[in-house]
């Protein structure tokens, strides 16, 4: 899987394309690759979330909550369960 | 220096300047910019570096709660929504912030508000579903000209997309969006106001109209609030828990009266968003506590300490000193943004709104002066950073600006000078802060004190733009004609404040308190004025787009009376169609997107059990029908009755054809120039017509042939305005503005008969001459700016571009009071300040990078330059510059 700094729990965005990363103390390229970065910590996010599947367009849905509509970078909710990917 | 001056040789000719410039370009006198605090610097520089982005988490929350809550009644519905979407979205608090809570968690972010407006996010092939309305709004579209500087996200680059030429997205959100926008489909506003118009008999016209761009295509819906004021009183006097209580109350006084049941159903809906507010507040008093966790965090932790118990004390109570009132401001002025999709929501009168504040605390030794003026900086970058998500279209007009006016000055309600200490710290926060929100006004009135007029000159020799100048007096005679059937006070006449630019907005007194409470300034805006023309000379049919707007005329137009009578009915069947189109639209969108939290604040909407869709607020006649180009106008009207029907320069057939040629110049389209200044001839074959066109009389300069003729134009718009009844029963008011529309639709007119070229941009405000066609000094410009009654009008607007060695020292503050006090005895409403060297904005335009923090004023708001279009950026260039004011 691959690893970005968008998708990590330390990354708080300024806008779509940088933010602060807060273990380097600094500003990062949201798109950059993080996966030599030994902090990186996945955010819980519905992507990582075992109840999430993707829909045909920007929506999917939410197994644990009665097929709610959701999406991939929505902030995940109480039933997250991480998945294996 | 150009072709066209090159060519003038007799009679009138375009001059670019009034006097001589020094040799050297000269920066502004007055820089206070080192003194910025190291924490508003710091935070400024995070908006230099930030774009402009979209986030999903409003509109997704918002619609998912929409869904869910099917079958509730629609206000209560909306509420639930509005609530959830404030629970839901994440809280970002930036290192230094004192001042905390933003649009969303992006720096400069915002987000698309599809329940207004849903189709310009989606592709085009989703957009053209409704082709009839469509076509009317892209024959816009496809010629603004953005911004592409600063902020501006003009194009699709790696992983981010560019919504509107000016917002980036996501790559990976951007099908979210779509979807999201295409549940709102015949849900919208938009789609809606559309649906409603169409069973009006006047529709098709109206859709020929817009597609010539006879008007701006889509203030209906997408900002159709704002112009208006926040009212700050009930939290501040009540705070949230007592707001929440006073609903409570009436909701249990008139739960058994059948005829109360949409009262009822408002306080609950009160009741709901300001629990999703209070919500809000509380998220971010949590991350406030979980940064100061964090070992980077450090530094801040004590100030994040103050913030979260700050935050909490607001979420429920009224504020207890100066900070909290601050912050409990601002929290409610974003709540309104996040509710709304408009424009120009005004703090009003906040200096006078915070002092006793801020008194107090300074009495309490628990502030110093530069600690408030600190909080006022970190105030300053917040304004700034706010942004709206909206088409291309509503960018043109807007030019990137959120027009969030404070006014300072003026009068108490009892009658005495109302400027005080606070005020004065708020001028001296925007010099040192140059950010271009909340642009300031001052309320000059004769008993307005010297040391605060040249305060607020000083502040202008920074070159900032503002404080503009607006006369109290005049105010408040337009303020009486209007409301007068409502019932307007003298007291709410004296706590009157501008609402966006420059819209007079009557006060409303909360408790004896500056408050707010009136109608948003919304209509018909903005009509093209030198469009109109067109239509006449090419009886009926837009030489543009070849589009029949109007059955033809068949007049021989033999003499002027005739013209102008030929004028004058069409211009009335223009004005009577966008009105009645417009009160059609407004009132079917009620209960799409009516206001609730915004309501909630605004004076007597909880007394009356209303928002302010169903007149709610205290005063409500502000249907406004705004136009453009009027100068533009009346110039042009002054050489057809000069060189076709006196002096028989020239025939019609022989202009109309100089015109469709451009007088021969290369389309601006193509060069890409879009003022007077630098044109390309092509053939000089129209050299003689052109050059009479340019000779002929102009506005703003103490002429009295073409100063009657625009007297007459818009005496006329004034008195066919108020023929329509606004949805709320009030006549439609007049209000003569600009912001940018005088570039796109400048972009959408082909050259006119007074001698300006096709696709440039009309002269700015209402008062502003034609760049380089005032010749004759600023009193002859004032003379002619006072050659009608300002006070039947919302507002006017006069800019005036000074070269900074014209107001230079003690004695060029003096002249400039000069100036402005003479204008304001002639009876002008408004006149504003431009300092600045043309030089140094033709070196901006080739050296951006050089100039990140560059303002200039452009009409009734300032603006960094990058953040301007080059459309704007031209006029601006080209404006007259003063060297002299004697």
């Amino acid at each position: 899987m691959k690893k970005i700094c968008s998708d990590c729990k330390f990354l708080a965005p300024r806008d779509v394309f940088k933010g602060f990363c807060e273990n380097k103390n600094a500003m990062v390229i949201i798109d950059a690759d993080a996966f030599d970065c030994k902090a990186y910590s996945a955010a819980e996010k519905c992507r990582f979330c075992k109840n999430f599947s993707a829909g045909q367009g920007g929506l999917g849905a939410c197994a644990a909550q009665k097929g709610v509509m959701v999406y991939a970078d929505l902030k995940a909710c109480g039933d997250y369960a991480a998945c294996e990917c | 220096m150009t072709t066209l001056v090159k060519e003038k040789a007799v009679g009138q000719r375009l001059n670019f300047q009034y006097g001589t410039a020094p040799q050297e370009v000269q920066g502004r006198e007055v820089s206070k910019k080192n003194l910025i605090s190291k924490r508003a610097a710091k935070l400024l520089n995070d908006y230099y570096e930030s774009k402009c982005c979209l986030d999903n988490e409003f509109p997704y929350w918002y619609t998912r709660t929409y869904i869910e809550k099917e079958g509730e009644l629609p206000i209560i519905r909306r509420s639930l929504a509005i609530k959830k979407a404030f629970e839901k979205i994440t809280p970002m608090i930036r290192p230094g912030e004192l001042l905390v809570m933003q649009k969303t968690r992006f720096v400069r972010g915002c987000y698309i508000m599809p329940w207004t407006a849903n189709r310009f996010p989606l592709s085009v092939a989703d957009q053209m579903e409704d082709e009839a309305a469509n076509a009317a709004k892209r024959s816009l579209e496809d010629i603004t000209v953005c911004a592409t500087g600063g902020g501006n996200v003009t194009e699709s680059a790696g992983n981010v997309l560019s919504i509107s030429r000016r917002f980036g997205i996501r790559a990976e959100e951007y099908p979210v969006l779509v979807d999201i926008c295409k549940y709102w489909v015949n849900k919208s506003s938009e789609d809606i106001c559309w649906h409603a118009a169409s069973i009006h008999p006047q529709y098709e016209a109206h859709l020929k109209m817009k597609q010539a761009v006879l008007m701006h295509f889509d203030l209906e819906y997408s900002v159709r609030h704002g112009r208006n004021v926040v009212n700050y009183q009930y939290p501040l006097q009540l705070g949230f828990k007592g707001m929440i209580e006073k609903c409570q109350k009436h909701i249990n006084d008139n739960l058994n009266d059948g005829s109360m049941m949409d009262a009822v159903a408002f306080w609950t809906a009160c009741i709901n968003v300001i629990q999703g507010v209070q919500a809000w507040i509380r998220n971010y008093a949590e991350e406030a506590r979980k940064l100061m966790a964090k070992p980077q965090y450090a530094e801040y932790r004590d100030e994040l300490a103050l913030i979260a118990e700050r935050l909490d004390w607001i979420a429920e109570n009224k504020p207890r000193g100066f900070a909290d009132a601050l912050q409990l401001c601002w929290l409610c002025h974003i709540a309104v943004t996040n509710e709304l999709q408009g424009s120009g929501f005004a703090p009003g009168r906040l200096g006078q709104v915070l002092y006793p504040y801020y008194k107090k605390d300074i009495e309490e030794g628990k502030i110093t002066v530069e600690q408030a003026i600190e909080l006022l900086e970190c105030m300053r970058v917040k304004f700034t950073e706010i942004d709206i998500a909206m088409s291309v279209g509503t960018i043109g007009l807007l030019a990137g600006s959120t027009f969030n006016n404070i006014c300072i000055g003026g009068l108490r309600p009892d009658g005495s000078p109302a400027e005080n200490e606070l005020e004065f710290l708020f001028i001296e926060a925007a010099m040192r802060c140059q950010t271009p929100q909340p642009t300031m006004t001052l309320l000059y009135d004769s008993k307005t004190s010297e040391k605060f007029i040249q305060k607020a000159i000083e502040c202008n020799k920074t070159g900032a733009g503002f404080p503009a100048y607006v006369n109290n007096r005049v105010a408040m005679d337009y303020l009486f004609k209007t409301f007068g059937q409502e019932g307007i006070t003298l007291e709410d006449a004296r706590a009157w404040t501008i609402g966006g630019c420059l819209e007079i907005q009557p006060g409303a007194l909360v408790n004896g308190e500056f408050g707010a409470g009136s109608y948003s300034s919304t209509g018909v805006g903005f009509v093209n004025m030198p469009k109109t023309l067109e239509m006449v000379l090419w009886n009926g049919m837009d030489p543009r787009t070849k589009t029949v707007v109007y059955a033809p005329h068949n007049s021989k137009l033999e003499t002027f009376d005739e013209f102008m009578r030929v004028w004058k009915m069409y211009f009335k069947e223009l004005i009577i169609t966008l009105e009645n189109m417009f009160n059609y639209k407004n009132a079917s969108m009620f209960d799409t997107d009516n206001p609730v939290f915004y309501s909630a604040l605004m004076a007597d909407c909880i007394e009356k059990g209303k928002d302010i869709d169903r007149a709610g607020s205290r005063y409500n006649r502000c249907f406004t029908t705004w136009i453009s180009g009027q100068v533009n106008l009346a110039n042009a009207l002054a050489s057809i009755k000069k060189n076709v029907y006196e002096d028989k320069n020239f025939t019609l057939d022989e202009l109309k054809e100089a015109l469709e040629a451009n007088f021969g110049y290369v389309n601006a389209m193509v060069t890409r120039k879009f003022s007077m200044v630098e044109q390309k001839l092509d053939d000089s074959k129209y050299a003689r017509i052109h050059n009479l066109c340019l000779c002929a009389p102009k506005f703003g300069n103490d002429d009295p042939y073409v100063d009657a003729i625009y007297k007459d134009v818009i005496e006329f718009w004034r008195d066919v305005t108020v023929q329509v009844q606004t949805v709320f029963g009030h006549p439609w008011t007049a209000c003569q503005l600009s912001v940018a529309t005088h570039g796109p639709l400048g972009q959408a007119c082909i050259a006119s008969a007074d001698g300006r070229l096709a696709g440039l941009t009309l002269a700015d405000g209402a008062q502003s001459p034609y760049p380089g066609t005032d010749l004759n000094g600023p009193y002859a410009l004032l003379n002619s700016a006072t050659s009608f009654e300002h006070s039947d009008y919302q507002n006017t607007q006069l800019n005036f571009k000074l070269h900074p060695s014209s107001i230079k020292g003690t004695e060029g503050a003096r002249k400039l009071a000069h100036l402005l006090k003479a204008y304001m005895e002639k009876g002008g409403y408004h006149i504003q300040f431009n300092v600045v060297d043309s030089r140094m904005l033709r070196d901006a335009q080739a050296n951006p990078d050089n100039y990140r923090d560059l303002l200039v004023r452009v009409a009734g708001f300032t603006q960094y330059w990058v953040e301007l279009s080059k459309p704007i950026q031209d006029e601006v260039v080209s404006r007259t510059e003063y060297e002299e004011l004697g």
